[in-house]
């Protein structure tokens, strides 16, 4: 626990310092209030309220050319016993350095994991993305140092980054001798078309201190017009023994569907269908992810005014093995956020 | 429990996509328009929208500030049909709009010159852009220094919501930042309030917002008019525009090609700004 108020105490600091520093700030908040109600086999094996989220986040640009971001992330949840009533954990920290290369930045701190789509997924239907899902990556942010921008004329964006490749979570734990580097390009030939594609290579210490190969690829295709939204993603790659390496594959299709235009309610209805198999040699023990669910917007953040929606999925993690039973799960959840307007100190 | 059919799930899903589709494709434009952001653009909007509305009685246009940055995010999250903007869109935004299905185009509806406004009693009566810029970043912190009053300059500026503080940043600070003192107001009508009632003041605001309350500065020796902003001759101008997803269409186009034509443009000088045409 005294770290944690350290870790506040720290953070109180920053944000008073700050205030005499000239520059634009900005705050932002999120709250994630959830119920899970998980079955397998016929019984229930969890039914809880928890708090999954808190993010408390101070975006600083001191001028056009730097800028920087601090993101605490808090929960309280019984399924975290370590967390003893609430944990807290650094989630961004970093700086970025723009006007150094055209139309992009060097960020360098604890930032997003460029792979895939973890770095923007909104958490539409409370699932995590694949790569994050999965464990391709080891959680949505590391520390490291990036390079990225834009394509001219808003084609794309495009990142190279080196991480430890443990993830936020893991600090303090074993010292990484290998760094991890991943790539990523997103096009968007026409508007509401985008293509994507990353890659990721790792070395990842196992318990017997030797590295295991870890190399993954993904590409995605998303599809936007008025109220349809469309992700498909390929998930593949390479695991474990460097001399003899696991191969893993995957994929996932995402529709999601405004209803707004139609009935005036802020409504979106989606499903997601996902399968993953950790061992492409072995037969029948991939999984599918079968998701149904909507997200109603009681009101949309903008500009200070506080956005609160209501998230309600079902989902079936459905062994491939054809007489394994499945895991069910009921989740409901009011995420609620907000963001001060800017102002200069 | 039940089984679930892979097949059965590939059919559901393939139906549930045609009917989106199918949706998307056969949306119909409605009656009503919504209009947001800039507050430069919005006197413009509002009148226009007001004489559209009594020529035509059966629309409905909803016009609302905020600032241009929030107008380009109401178009992406198709809450607003035009986003009024008074700077360019960015690429940030522009890759934002371009993944989610939305062609931001620019369409521009006008000309402003940026006045930078002082006191009416204020006995200075012009200033270089370079002698504007070190008043904002703090380098000129006296009246006198300028041949004006022994007294401090209070530095009166726009927030960072606002595409005419972008274009001020642009064109005057060059990407520099505002003094950290500068009292920072959320419109362009907040600003002429404050400078209309603070002696000191120095402020700047969109051509539409000029009044007897406050006195325009000569600008590298030229006053901004709707004729110097027109030639070109006064340099701290900018265009002004409506953004729409894709060409527009519809409703949306009817009222822009109301806005260009002479009615249209004659509301635009009405409004105190240079129309694209006489």
């Amino acid at each position: 626990m005294d770290k944690k108020i350290n870790i506040l105490l720290i953070c109180m600091c920053v944000v008073l310092v700050s205030s005499s520093f000239a520059g634009e700030s900005k705050f932002f908040g999120e709250n994630w209030f959830r119920y899970t109600q998980e079955r397998y086999d016929g019984k229930t094996e969890a039914s809880e309220f928890g708090v999954e989220r808190i993010y408390l986040r101070w975006n600083y640009v001191q001028n056009d050319n730097l800028e920087s971001r601090i993101t605490t992330e808090l929960f309280s949840s019984d399924k975290d016993a370590d967390a003893n009533g609430a944990g807290l954990k650094i989630k961004d920290a970093y700086v970025k350095f723009k006007g150094i290369i055209p139309e992009g930045d060097i960020c360098v701190g604890l930032q997003k994991n460029y792979f895939g789509r973890v770095y923007d997924w909104e958490y539409w239907p409370i699932e995590k993305a694949m790569g994050e899902r999965y464990g391709v990556i080891n959680g949505s942010r590391d520390y490291g140092v990036s390079v990225g921008g834009y394509i001219p004329k808003g084609y794309g964006t495009w990142r190279l980054e080196a991480v430890n490749g443990e993830g936020y979570k893991k600090s303090g734990g074993k010292i990484n001798t290998e760094l991890g580097y991943m790539a990523d390009l997103r096009v968007i030939p026409v508007a509401g078309l985008t293509l994507a594609g990353s890659f990721i290579k790792d070395n990842v210490e196992n318990a017997f201190g030797n590295f295991n190969k870890k190399m993954y690829y993904t590409g995605l295709l998303r599809f936007a017009r008025g109220p349809i939204d469309v992700w498909v993603q390929y998930l593949g790659g390479e695991y474990g023994d460097p001399d003899d390496p696991t191969a893993q594959m995957g994929y996932m299709v995402f529709p999601k569907f405004s209803l707004k235009d139609l009935t005036g309610i802020d409504l979106e209805l989606m499903g997601r269908f996902d399968f993953w198999d950790p061992n492409t040699d072995a037969d029948d023990d991939g999984a599918y992810l079968y998701l149904v669910g909507f997200n109603y917007f009681f009101s949309r953040e903008a500009k200070g005014a506080p956005g609160v929606m209501l998230q309600v999925v079902l989902d079936r993690s459905q062994p491939e093995l054809s007489d394994a039973e499945p895991v069910d799960k009921i989740m409901a959840q009011l995420r609620w956020e907000w963001t001060t307007p800017a102002w200069t100190n | 429990m039940f089984k679930i059919n892979k097949s059965w799930m590939l059919v559901i899903s393939m139906a549930l996509i045609a009917v989106m589709f199918g949706y998307a494709l056969a949306r119909k434009d409605d009656q009503n328009l919504t209009m947001t952001g800039s507050t430069t653009v919005l006197p413009i909007a509002q009148l226009a929208a007001e004489v559209y509305m009594d020529e035509n009685p059966e629309v409905n246009i909803s016009v609302r500030g905020g600032g241009s940055g929030v107008g380009i995010a109401a178009l992406i999250d198709q809450t607003a049909d035009i986003a009024n903007a008074s700077r360019a869109i960015k690429t940030k935004e522009i890759v934002t709009c371009r993944e989610k299905g939305i062609d931001p185009v620019g369409n521009v509806i006008a000309k402003d010159g940026i006045a930078i406004v002082v006191h009416p009693d204020n006995p200075v009566k012009g200033l270089t852009i370079e002698q504007v810029r070190d008043i904002y970043e703090g380098k000129i912190n006296k009246w006198s220094e300028l041949g004006g009053p022994t007294k401090s300059i209070v530095v009166v500026s726009r927030d960072v919501a606002s595409g005419t503080f972008e274009v001020f940043k642009e064109l005057i600070l060059e990407g520099g930042k505002t003094r950290e003192d500068a009292v920072m107001l959320a419109s362009n009508k907040a600003v002429a309030t404050t400078i209309a009632q603070t002696q000191d003041a120095i402020g700047y605001i969109g051509l539409g917002y000029m009044s007897d309350a406050v006195k325009a500065l000569e600008i590298d020796g030229v006053m901004p008019t709707n004729a110097t902003v027109a030639s070109g001759e006064y340099k701290v101008a900018r265009p002004l525009y409506m953004y729409t997803n894709g060409k527009p269409k519809g409703l949306a186009k009817d009222f822009l090609d109301f806005l260009m034509s002479k009615e249209g443009q004659e509301i635009v000088e009405e409004v105190g700004f240079v129309p694209l045409q006489k």
